[in-house]
């Protein structure tokens, strides 16, 4: 070995040296992505994309009525208060707060879970992300429901599973992401708790609604929008995840003030074949839907009420998820 | 497991992250097994210094350009600054194994050794390489599986509970078969009759084991969806070192069977592989037993082409 080979081989080893200062790791940090995605935020401001969220921020914020007295949970990601194991039945769960009445439809060869619940605060309608909200943690629904006290909870879209990343995604009052998707509907859910549905994310009704003086609490990228202001919608076609096709889905609506339904349509066996998006639209409406969003099916669809399923699944086929929507009691203990 | 501030310390004001040092190790532990394996003759011993010297920057560089390139997650922010602004993290292992195979070519051009024996060496060295780097992985967001359902799997060393769930920390496996691999490959680049073979070999190796290790990951690096490209890769990788295999093989015209029902194979393999995952997102078979099956779907590759590098080595002794 000569002297060069020996010092090519003494440089090999000290340029080592200069990885402990500049590889922090194989991940994209979460600090750096959400630098980066403040910068995009910025850029984009800058061009007078989202001069209505500015006019919020210079608006008083709208107050909600409560029907009942109740503590209003903290607008973050802290759990609901425990509940009362007296409140649980076999058809729901009932304290001063929150209501939930769970009933199954079989309609048409489908079987339905149909959760109707009603809190007395908005804040008690909450979600839960398994990591940072930016991340790309999983958690079990069931176990994220557990820790967070959810009376019940349901998947939301699955937010870290878009592989573009252009939605427009709103965690408790923390902005995830704020690219709106010209392909996708939105549901905002504000302030009071109230759902906005913005077909194909338009945006300037974005921001008609932000110039109202409304703060998003929850913003889910998805769709369709199923029923809107009281009238069914008529469907594209051509939207995402099989939309003719008998699947399992799961759908959100808000049927008055406080007062909303979940619905999972069971799918993909032999007691229950699944819905399309038309399907479930009806269904929606035909419970008294005001406004109705499908969020993330197939495997996706997960309802979960009293430590377990309310639906035919098993923690063996349960599919780990980002996020979730839940409803939490504001009775403290 | 650090997600956002991985820096153990700082030096002079800058910060020194585990990570990195974890690859610092994984760096000197490869090119120390460069080094030693090429020593013996003057040519190996420049064309392995000249690679040593390469890998590192070659390795860096594409193991950034492969994650800014191919992660969808970065997409959005995708730009000359936030691609050359490594201090946030974002790198994928495959890039930095092509610069290793990169390096290993330019040595050898510089030595005036032959490119399959430089990519032997090359093999065994990236795996040594592989062993501290990926024990590393318990430093970041990375190398964590689906939620636990298995118990006692759960209770084990192997898994990694956060406030929701259990985790296995498939960074120690990752790491565990890279060992294993390693010394495998050491094993073999005694006994291989054709150069080139240690590193079919480890391609083959490495494939097998790391299409399931990407299957058992569940971080969201470089993951479109529900299809992880690291795993594609990986799937490619044994794919590419079988076809090469049955090729080689064909082309002497004194074997047929075996290469051309490895070749029939490979397509049944790549579905049955695709089945398994769908078992794995929506079975209620459970994830162990949709683990074996995948197991076993993967042992045929290795098996078939093991069985061909044997073949192989018989009809160069002429004992076939």
């Amino acid at each position: 070995m000569n002297r060069k080979t020996r010092a090519l081989i003494a440089l090999a080893l000290i340029l080592a040296l200069a990885l402990p200062f500049l590889v922090p790791s194989g991940a994209l940090l979460d600090s750096q992505r959400n630098r980066m995605m403040e910068e995009l935020w910025q850029e984009e401001e800058a061009g007078g994309e989202d001069a209505g969220r500015l006019l919020n921020l210079l608006l008083p914020r709208a107050s909600a009525e409560t029907a009942k007295p109740a503590t209003p949970l903290p607008e973050d990601f802290s759990p609901g208060y425990p509940l009362n194991p007296a409140g649980f039945s076999d058809t729901g769960y009932r304290d001063d707060s929150v209501e939930v009445a769970l009933e199954t439809v079989e309609k048409d060869g489908v079987v339905f879970r149909v959760a109707r619940v009603s809190i007395a605060h908005p804040s008690q309608l909450r979600t839960a992300t398994a990591g940072n909200p930016s991340s790309s943690r999983v958690a079990f629904i069931s176990s994220m429901a557990e820790k967070n006290n959810a009376a019940i909870a349901i998947n939301a879209n699955y937010m870290a599973n878009d592989p573009v990343k252009t939605s427009y995604e709103y965690r408790m009052g923390v902005k995830v992401r704020a690219k709106l998707n010209r392909t996708k509907d939105l549901l905002i859910i504000d302030e009071n708790a109230d759902f906005h549905l913005f077909v194909k994310s338009g945006k300037q009704e974005v921001e008609d609604f932000l110039a109202k003086g409304h703060r998003i609490i929850n913003a889910f990228t998805f769709g369709p929008a199923l029923v809107k202001d009281g009238a069914l919608l008529t469907l594209d076609g051509k939207y995402g995840y099989n939309p003719h096709g008998d699947e399992p889905r799961m759908a959100i609506g808000q049927i008055g003030p406080l007062s909303y339904v979940l619905v999972l349509a069971e799918g993909r066996s032999k007691d229950s074949k699944g819905v399309s998006h038309e399907e479930l639209a009806n269904f929606m409406f035909d419970l008294g839907c005001m406004q109705a969003f499908n969020l993330d099916g197939g495997n996706s669809a997960t309802m979960v009420f009293n430590g377990g399923y309310y639906q035919n699944k098993s923690r063996d086929n349960e599919r780990a998820q980002s996020d979730m929507i839940y409803f939490a009691s504001a009775v403290a203990p | 497991m650090a997600t956002e501030e991985a820096a153990l310390f700082r030096l002079f004001g800058a910060p020194v992250y585990a990570y990195g040092l974890a690859l610092l190790l994984g760096c000197w532990a490869g090119l120390a097994t460069l080094f030693c394996l090429g020593r013996k003759q003057e040519g190996e011993s420049k064309a392995a210094a000249v690679a040593g010297v390469l890998a590192l920057p070659l390795g860096l560089a594409l193991a950034r350009a492969a994650f800014v390139l191919l992660d969808p997650g970065f997409a959005p922010f995708l730009n000359l600054k936030n691609a050359l602004d490594l201090t946030g993290g974002g790198f994928a292992m495959y890039g930095a194994l092509l610069g290793i195979i990169l390096a290993a070519l330019a040595g050898a051009r510089a030595g005036k050794v032959r490119p399959a024996r430089m990519l032997d060496l090359a093999a065994a060295s990236a795996m040594a390489f592989l062993v501290p780097a990926r024990l590393g992985e318990g430093f970041t967001a990375l190398g964590i599986s689906r939620p636990l359902t298995t118990q006692w799997l759960a209770d084990s060393f192997l898994a990694y509970r956060d406030q929701y769930d259990a985790y296995l920390r498939t960074y120690l496996l990752e790491a565990a078969f890279a060992l294993l691999t390693l010394v495998i490959l050491l094993s073999y680049l005694r006994r291989a009759h054709k150069a080139g073979r240690v590193f079919t070999l480890g391609c083959l190796l490495y494939g097998v084991s790391q299409t399931l290790m990407e299957s058992l990951r569940y971080d969201g690096h470089l993951r479109y969806s529900f299809i992880g490209v690291q795993q594609v890769l990986s799937a490619a990788l044994f794919t590419g070192a079988l076809a090469a295999l049955a090729v080689s093989l064909l082309k002497t015209g004194k074997a047929r069977a075996l290469p051309a029902l490895s070749l029939a194979a490979l397509p049944l393999i790549w579905a049955a592989a695709v089945g398994v995952e769908f078992l794995v997102d929506r079975s209620s078979l459970g994830k162990l037993p949709s683990y074996g099956l995948y197991l076993l779907v993967l042992a045929v590759p290795l098996a078939l082409g093991v069985s061909m590098l044997r073949q192989e080595g018989r009809l160069a002794k002429g004992t076939d």
